[in-house]
């Protein structure tokens, strides 16, 4: 086999196997039928449509041919990876002042938070969708209201860290409401043993290492230059994440989004006005009028389809 | 001089590539590129998108296939749906062509005017 077909069958392997199974051999016979007629196939063209149809087939697959299902299905998933690593993180504050001997009293608070965070985990990932959004809200809720002192020391109530600590774990439940799909979202019994051996491994890991403190430095133009390959980067991933299931490469983006803005906000808290006020807009705007546009679409969908 | 593009939406094109004769995938490629003088060039992964597509909406079926020289020859054919997704996507058309001739017409041509003095 001529390496040229190697790599066409190779590409072909991106769609997903009811496609490849109904059209592979067909694909392979045209391609050979314009390289019998003399015409150059141009093979990277060839190739890089196989590639983006392959990963289009596999969005339109993924949830019965609807693009719209298929992103919200990856929000929900990309909020319960949030919502585990939230409640892995309350049962770290509950328990580093045992491992490490500290004096700090036992707080109720920060238990009910932990367990608030933990159940609304499990509700959600179960299929309980009523119950598991409306615990979800409750703990938020709690949730910002017990950092909100905190946030507010680190500069002001349109600093971004107020308004990552504060706003974004209110929206959140919101964001979820909108998108969550109706029938809820039970995941599979493979997801649960790797799910609970991360979280326990947070309190030791935190433990060991001792604080995490970045050795670069996040200078803005810097952070501008990387932003390209950084960018790059992910949008590659995405496309290889989306080659086993769409959902988990939009539940990728959400969580790479979060995480990147808490690294932002570590390094850059309050030193850059100009930044701050950009992203605090983009927040404070974009995602509620994403919320709202998500709303809006689930009713007309509802309305229509009555 | 702007550079202005016929419709390019690979569905029509398919469509319209089969409203004459049923077609096999090459035999679909070319006539896209006929029907549209060389600027349209379906890459397989689009072609087969679109079949896909056109074949679980309906507007399509497949008609027969064949092997030749152990190669596999699917040939498709325009459905009764299809054909009539194509003419109302035809009639709209011509009615924008009918439009845009007829606002062409009636155009006024620009006449220069001096400048005002300010």
């Amino acid at each position: 086999m001529r390496i040229v077909d190697r790599l066409y069958s190779l590409a072909l392997r991106v769609y997903p196997q009811t496609f490849r199974e109904e059209h592979g051999e067909e694909m392979l016979a045209t391609l050979a039928e314009v390289r019998d007629t003399g015409e150059s196939p141009h093979h990277l063209r060839q190739i890089a449509s196989l590639l983006f149809g392959g990963n289009r087939q596999r969005w339109l697959s993924s949830s019965n041919g609807s693009l719209v299902t298929t992103v919200r299905q990856g929000l929900a998933w990309g909020v319960l990876v949030l919502v585990a690593r939230q409640a892995g993180l309350a049962v770290n504050d509950l328990i580093q002042p045992f491992l490490r001997g500290w004096d700090d009293p036992f707080s109720l608070t920060y238990l009910s938070l932990a367990l608030g965070w933990i159940a609304a985990f499990c509700l959600l990932a179960s299929g309980r969708r009523r119950w598991g959004l409306a615990v979800l809200a409750i703990v938020a809720c709690g949730f910002a209201y017990e950092s909100v002192q905190l946030a507010l020391s680190y500069g002001g109530p349109f600093s971004l860290p107020f308004t990552l600590h504060f706003f974004l774990p209110t929206v959140l439940p919101l964001l979820a409401a909108c998108v969550w799909p109706s029938r809820g979202v039970k995941l599979s019994a493979w997801f649960w043993p790797p799910a609970l051996v991360l979280a326990a491994l947070v309190p030791p890991i935190s433990v060991l290492s001792g604080p995490f403190e970045s050795p670069f430095a996040f200078a803005f133009p810097i952070l501008s230059i990387a932003l390209v390959p950084v960018g790059a980067l992910l949008v590659l991933t995405m496309l290889v994440v989306s080659w086993s299931d769409p959902r988990w490469a939009v539940a990728f983006a959400l969580v790479i989004t979060v995480f990147g803005g808490q690294a932002l906000v570590t390094s850059l808290a309050g030193s850059d006005p100009v930044q701050n006020g950009l992203q605090i807009t983009a927040l404070w705007i974009v995602v509620p009028a994403a919320a709202i546009m998500l709303a809006r679409y689930r009713v007309r969908a509802a309305t229509s389809s009555a | 001089m702007t550079e202005l593009h016929f419709p390019r939406d690979p569905s029509l094109l398919v469509l319209a590539a089969l409203a004459r004769e049923d077609l096999h995938g090459y035999g679909i490629m070319k006539d896209v590129e006929a029907q549209s003088e060389g600027r349209v060039r379906l890459a397989l992964g689009t072609l087969y998108g679109v079949l896909d597509r056109l074949v679980q909406t309906g507007a399509i079926e497949v008609a027969r296939e064949e092997r030749r020289g152990g190669r596999l020859r699917r040939y498709y054919r325009l459905t009764e749906t299809g054909a009539d997704s194509l003419r109302r996507e035809l009639e709209l058309q011509i009615r924008l062509i009918e439009i845009t001739r007829s606002n062409l017409e009636s155009r006024k041509p620009a006449i220069a005017r001096p400048l005002e003095a300010s």
